[in-house]
């Protein structure tokens, strides 16, 4: 029995303050996850906050089939892609703004260096490919980890993943060219 | 799982990897443990309530139907004495619906209890 599993099996037996260990465990990865698809830091917090609710009163029908952590960040993928199509839906704002849009900006963006470029680029990013990057390089994922988690296929995954890396790739170059 | 290792190690990329980790983000409220803690405790709370309440509500709609059915059983099997085999029709079409409507409320019961405990 691992530690999550202990913690989970106090909650279930009343304990709710065991909790607390998991959101102090999960807060920071969870919060990568929902701003990488929703793309605010206000929003991702409301989304963190709902998961972890979500996850409190579910945690009767999770089965020790999977790790607690994929079945957590399942929920936080789905609530965050939930927010987002909402958001999507109210406004306009979140619409996905192309890097080259951001090239033509003014002097002050010529200013940054290519590390906060590229930096700008991931919060730029589609939210999928965003998302595949956090779990594979933040959350050292394997791809098998990354489809339970998103729903997608492997085959899928592994497009995701080799369209953000090229994405990353092809604009690092760009400015390294600039520069 | 040695594929399973060679497919993630097609994806291997020190650059990326170096990016994606720069950019890595905290959560930016340090209350934010207490916060959900206070929340989950809230809802919880909530459910205990509503819980509380459905079941009371449950023994008095049983009791209800109880008397319901036994003074629909009266009304007809009183006439049914007396007129034996003249509204046995009505007889089983009366208490088949009783027996529905009871079904379907207890059903209800069953899932707000279930949803709420």
């Amino acid at each position: 029995m691992n530690r999550d599993d202990e913690y989970i099996r106090r909650v279930l037996s009343g304990e709710s303050n065991a909790f607390r260990y998991l959101i102090e465990l999960y807060k920071d990865m969870a919060f990568n996850i929902a701003v990488s698809i929703v793309k605010d830091d206000q929003f991702a917090e409301e989304v963190v906050q709902d998961s972890f609710l979500k996850a409190f009163n579910g945690l009767k029908s999770f089965q020790n089939k999977s790790k607690f952590k994929s079945w957590f960040y399942r929920i936080v993928v789905n609530e965050s892609f939930q927010r987002f199509k909402k958001l999507k839906r109210d406004q306009s704002m979140l619409e996905y703004k192309t890097v080259n849009d951001q090239d033509a900006g003014g002097e002050q963006e010529k200013l940054e260096n290519q590390t906060e470029q590229i930096s700008r680029l991931l919060r730029l990013l589609p939210a999928n490919e965003s998302l595949a990057l956090n779990l594979f390089y933040l959350e050292e994922n394997s791809l098998k980890d990354i489809s339970d988690i998103t729903g997608w296929t492997l085959a899928n995954v592994k497009v995701i993943l080799h369209r953000a890396r090229k994405n990353v790739r092809s604009q690092f170059n760009k400015q390294k060219n600039n520069a | 799982m040695h594929n399973r290792l060679e497919e993630s190690e097609e994806f291997k990329d020190e650059l990326v990897a170096g990016i994606v980790k720069k950019e890595a983000r905290m959560l930016p409220n340090p209350d934010f443990g207490n916060d959900t803690m206070l929340k989950i405790q809230e809802a919880a709370a909530y459910k205990k309530e509503v819980s509380a309440r459905l079941k009371a509500s449950l023994w008095c709609f049983l009791g209800a139907l109880a008397v319901g059915i036994t003074l629909g059983i009266v009304v007809i099997f009183g006439e049914l004495f007396t007129q034996l085999g003249s509204n046995k029709v009505l007889t089983i079409l009366g208490l088949f619906s009783v027996t529905l409507i009871g079904i379907l409320g207890l059903d209800n019961y069953r899932r707000l209890i279930k949803r709420y405990s």
